[in-house]
């Protein structure tokens, strides 16, 4: 055979195999799902827009919506699980970092696919799932939320939270265990050893002003001054400065604790529905949209080609060095011990508030 | 026929009205078996098994139970959620009776209504529009507060919100129509001649109150708090957004074991829930038939 | 003085509707007094009045001498029992009957003797102990009047306290009342709208309707010698007869009806107030006597004689003690109703039966049509 011959036969092969998964991939999509966002915040702006797109181009599926939190959904997801398990609930979508730990004690996400989701080569390694039950997707720091009006200066150092000169000062969710994650972690033990941790908090609690179960109850404590400082959000905190309320973010000293969100497919779909699911995490996983998405919800993309507006390079919120620099708290096995932890929670510091 | 049944004296016709009134009741039953009998029975079951590690594991074991009774944070559970109850009904009480007698005794049918309306509208936004809304006036910041200190009634912004406390003034307005109005109605079956009997025969307002009005209405005030009692013992919005996590009662118990599919300590729990509002009831019961009897 | 009762132009508006209308009378202290009258008369507004419930439009209301405008009901000498009783359902007798002393902060042992002695005077002294649910209604009356009474009020009102009994009780209590009346001397003023309760038991009666008093006298006086047509038709029973006048002869009147001629009493006011031409004749159903078959005298005598009329019975209804007998006229389109005593020895006259009937004419008293 001539070289000329040869070389386009071997495009010719060459395009045939490229087009394989993907005349594959742009065959007729026929499934029904449920896709799981966030609500609020932004969260659900992108992934709308990706869905609508997506519909467009495959008329034949079915994408049903659910949007609320990962704590509302997910002890549904289980038992949808263990009694219906060809139909699960939620099919694919958002879980953060304590629901997908749990999703792996509870056997709830398929491994996902290299081949069939390229994107996801581009996600920082340091984040990566075990078996890829899951991809990264984006980050938010957590960090220190306080008033500005009754601040006179910023918080510098997580200690704030234990310090015996801050009662009553301090707000967060009930059963913060990242809390005592980190706690122990920055005073010389880690997530297996939580002693000192909960010892320091217990002798603190009365530090609470209140431990609460919704974003808008701790908006309201910090905003009115009433609890001035709170463990919380960088992209949530940079929501509320942009709408104008007294209240600043503050990346501790000791680094800011990083908080993933990531993408997962559940056991117990069919392969067209898994097809389905396949497509819309690879689309989100597009520079363009992984960078909007992050900008919309001013989270930090995990995704290291991701396309960045000017102010997510300037904004140090913004900022991916966050996610670098970020200490890392072990979901994973915080997880296994959540339900013994919680109990401690209980007594060692809500007994000690009253 | 007719000759047969007559001298049975209709004895076939009651049976037979006897057996209708079963056929009517049959899906009544039902409904109760499949969804009150069967999930307290697998309640039951489930309150049997041990949650360790986070996993449910299905050995039979009365750990839970005992657990219950020796705990003190469960023990503080029990007693956080009575203290809710009798303190929201004891405020909604001492708040509901001088407002339904207000309205009994208003003479202008237009403020009636108003009144009425005052006290109904709650109903009409749900209950966490209304905790929302009380933990913005008990707030430290908040207009409860800016009165006490501008009144000089306290030196500082007091905490009343968070708390025990936050949590039975909201309780307590949530239950407010349900105890005015049966007060209110005890009050309107009152003859109203009898208190111009006791005005007659020279009785002042407070004697008349203490000796006539007070006694007669006892069933409204016993039938209100009934209410008022056995809703708070159930109540979660409410201790869950106002407390703040230093209320700790069983219904929020319930719903974090559930969360964690702990559902030995769920279970327990809920049994535990419904062990005291059987009591509840009761107990009211009794005090019902008193009162009524006085 | 001490337990006398005046008023003077009282008068009560209830919006548009004029309940009194300007009464005044006195009641003297010690008197069992009535006030009779059909629904809506007004009786009720006046007791009430006087009690204190209501106050006044227009006019004084003295009692002991005293005015009592502005005084509440709890400082009037006044106490009332109510006609449902008002009995205080969850106290016992004895403290439905101390309650009002209790109320004047008396000492126990004086409520104790006081209330012991109101129950025998009322005839319930073993019933202290029970609740009004196990009374009877006459029962029930009588601690309503033990607890008014052991106040020592200077007048009792009573608001129609008998209506709610029945008939044969109902006589009994009635002389009861008067009874007690009688041993302890207080004013009584009692609202009924029964005429013969009324007669029965009162000193004095005053009749009212429409808000206006229409007559007050002794009951034999009502009855006798009633002053207007209204008190003629309601005390007793009575032919109230369309009947047009002559004129005037031997200190009688000459009236005419239908065909009948006859005369009739003239009353002892001045022959001004002698009705003329159009007038109505009250004549007593038991005044009326009934005899067989067409009169043995000369029908329709015109002269001072005895009244005699012919006709056939329409209905006869028997009362008991009495038989009434409807009676058709053969002269005048009208029914005259008769009534004679019932017994041994007195004829009964069935439906269709032709009758005579005849009158004294003293009997039939003449009023403005």
């Amino acid at each position: 055979m001539s070289a000329k011959a040869l070389l386009f036969a071997t495009s010719l092969l060459a395009a045939a195999v490229a087009s394989g998964p993907a005349a594959l991939a742009q065959a007729e999509r026929d499934a029904k799902i449920s896709f799981f966002m966030f609500a609020g915040s932004g969260s659900d702006v992108v992934p709308k827009e990706v869905i609508a797109d997506y519909l467009k181009k495959n008329p034949k599926v079915g994408i049903d919506i659910v949007e609320t939190t990962n704590a509302i959904i997910y002890p549904k997801m289980v038992t949808a699980r263990r009694t219906t398990p060809d139909q699960p609930l939620v099919h694919c979508g958002f879980f953060n970092a304590d629901t997908i730990n749990r999703g792996d004690a509870d056997d709830m996400w398929e491994t996902l696919n290299k081949a069939n989701i390229p994107n996801m080569a581009n996600t920082l390694p340091s984040y990566a799932r075990p078996e890829a039950r899951g991809v990264p997707y984006q980050a938010m720091g957590i960090g220190l939320l306080y008033n500005t009006r009754v601040m006179k200066e910023p918080p510098t150092s997580w200690s704030v939270l234990w310090s015996p000169d801050s009662r009553g000062k301090i707000v967060t969710f009930d059963n913060d265990l990242r809390l005592v994650g980190l706690v122990s972690k920055l005073n010389g033990a880690d997530e297996k050893n939580p002693d000192i941790g909960f010892k320091l908090l217990s002798e603190n609690a009365k530090n609470f002003r209140a431990l609460v179960d919704s974003n808008d109850a701790l908006k309201n404590l910090v905003i009115s001054g009433d609890a001035p400082i709170a463990p919380w959000f960088s992209s949530v905190s940079d929501v509320w400065i942009k709408e104008g309320s007294p209240v600043g973010f503050a990346v501790p000293k000791e680094g800011a604790i990083a908080f993933p969100i990531y993408m997962a497919i559940a056991k117990g779909v069919t392969p067209a529905q898994r097809a389905v699911c396949e497509d819309l995490l690879n689309e989100l996983l597009t520079p363009d949209r992984a960078g909007r998405y992050a900008l919309v919800t001013s989270s930090i993309p995990l995704v290291t080609n991701a396309t960045l507006s000017k102010e997510q390079v300037e904004n140090p919120i913004l900022n991916p060095a966050i996610a670098k620099n970020a200490v890392q708290i072990d979901f994973a096995y915080i997880a296994t011990v959540a339900a013994d932890w919680r109990d401690r929670w209980a007594r060692e510091i809500k007994l000690k508030m009253r | 026929m007719a000759a047969s049944s007559r001298r049975d004296g209709g004895a076939a016709g009651r049976a037979k009205a006897e057996r209708s009134a079963w056929v009517l009741l049959t899906p009544m039953c039902l409904l109760m078996a499949v969804a009150f009998i069967l999930p307290v029975g697998l309640f039951l079951l489930y309150s049997f098994y041990r949650f360790r590690g986070g996993r449910l594991e299905e050995t039979f074991t009365l750990e839970t139970y005992w657990r219950f009774m020796t705990d003190e944070l469960y023990l503080i559970t029990i007693y956080d959620t009575l203290q809710l109850a009798v303190l929201a009904t004891l405020l909604c009480l001492v708040i509901s009776y001088p407002l339904a007698y207000a309205m009994w005794r208003m003479r202008s049918p237009g403020l009636q209504k108003l009144i009425a309306f005052i006290v109904f509208a709650p109903v009409l936004v749900s209950v966490v529009v209304r905790s929302y809304g009380w933990t913005v006036v008990l707030a430290d910041q908040g207009p409860v507060n800016f009165i006490l200190t501008r009144l000089g009634l306290t030196s500082g912004p007091v905490s009343l919100v968070y708390n025990m406390t936050g949590t039975v003034i909201s309780l307590a307005h949530v239950f407010l129509p349900f105890v005015v109005f049966p007060i209110l109605a005890s009050m309107l079956r009152l003859d109203p001649t009898l208190r111009e009997a006791a005005e007659d025969l020279g009785a002042s307002w407070w004697k008349t109150f203490r000796s006539i009005t007070l006694p007669l209405t006892l069933p409204g005030v016993v039938a209100g708090a009934q209410i008022c009692f056995t809703l708070s013992l159930g109540s979660f919005v409410t201790p869950a957004i106002l407390g703040g996590g230093r209320v700790l009662v069983l219904p929020i118990q319930i719903y974090t074991a559930t969360s964690d599919i702990n559902w030995p300590v769920a279970a327990v729990g809920g049994l535990c829930l419904l062990v005291m509002a059987f009591i509840a009831v009761v107990a009211f019961g009794r005090l019902s038939q008193y009162s009524e009897a006085v | 003085m001490s337990g006398t009762v005046e008023l003077v132009g009282v008068t009560k508006r209830f919006g548009s509707h004029l309940a009194v209308d300007a009464i005044s009378f006195g009641i003297g202290s010690g008197e069992f007094f009535s006030l009779l009258g059909p629904s809506g008369c007004g009786k009720s507004t006046t007791l009430r009045m006087l009690s204190g419930f209501e106050a006044p439009d227009e006019g004084i209301i003295r009692i002991a001498g005293q005015d009592m405008a502005d005084v509440p009901p709890y400082r009037r000498p006044t106490n009332i029992v109510f006609q449902r009783w008002a009995l205080f359902p969850h106290m016992s007798v004895e403290a439905n009957v101390a309650f009002g002393l209790e109320a004047e902060g008396r000492p126990r042992a004086e409520i104790r003797s006081r209330v012991g002695d109101a129950l025998a005077l009322v005839g319930l002294s073993g019933f202290a102990a029970r609740k009004p649910g196990q009374l009877s209604g006459g029962q029930m009356q009588r601690v309503a009047l033990a607890r008014a009474l052991v106040k020592r009020p200077k007048v009792l009102l009573l608001d129609e306290p008998l209506s709610a009994l029945d008939l044969k009780l109902r006589h009994q209590m009635q002389i009861e009342l008067k009874r007690i009346q009688q041993e302890i001397g207080t004013t009584f003023v009692f609202v009924t709208h029964d005429q013969g309760e009324a007669l029965a038991m009162s000193d004095k009666v005053a009749v009212m309707n429409a808000g206006r008093v229409e007559q007050i006298a002794s009951p034999q006086e009502l009855y006798d010698a009633p002053a207007t047509r209204f008190v003629a038709g309601f005390i007793g029973h009575a032919n109230l007869l369309p009947v047009t006048v002559d004129g005037v002869a031997n200190g009688l009147a000459m009236v005419r009806l239908g065909d009948l001629h006859f005369a009739a009493a003239l009353r002892e006011t001045s022959i001004g107030d002698m009705p003329s031409g159009e007038a109505i004749l009250a004549l007593r159903f038991e005044r009326v006597r009934i005899g067989a078959g067409p009169a043995a005298e000369a029908a329709g005598a015109a002269g001072a004689g005895v009244a005699r009329a012919t006709g056939v019975v329409r209905q006869m209804i028997f009362g008991g003690a009495s038989v009434q007998y409807v009676v058709g006229l053969d002269a005048a389109p009208v029914e005259i109703t008769a009534e004679q005593p019932h017994g041994a020895g007195a004829p009964v006259f069935a439906q269709g039966t032709p009758v005579t009937l005849s009158w004294e004419p003293a009997d039939g008293r003449l009023f403005k049509a």
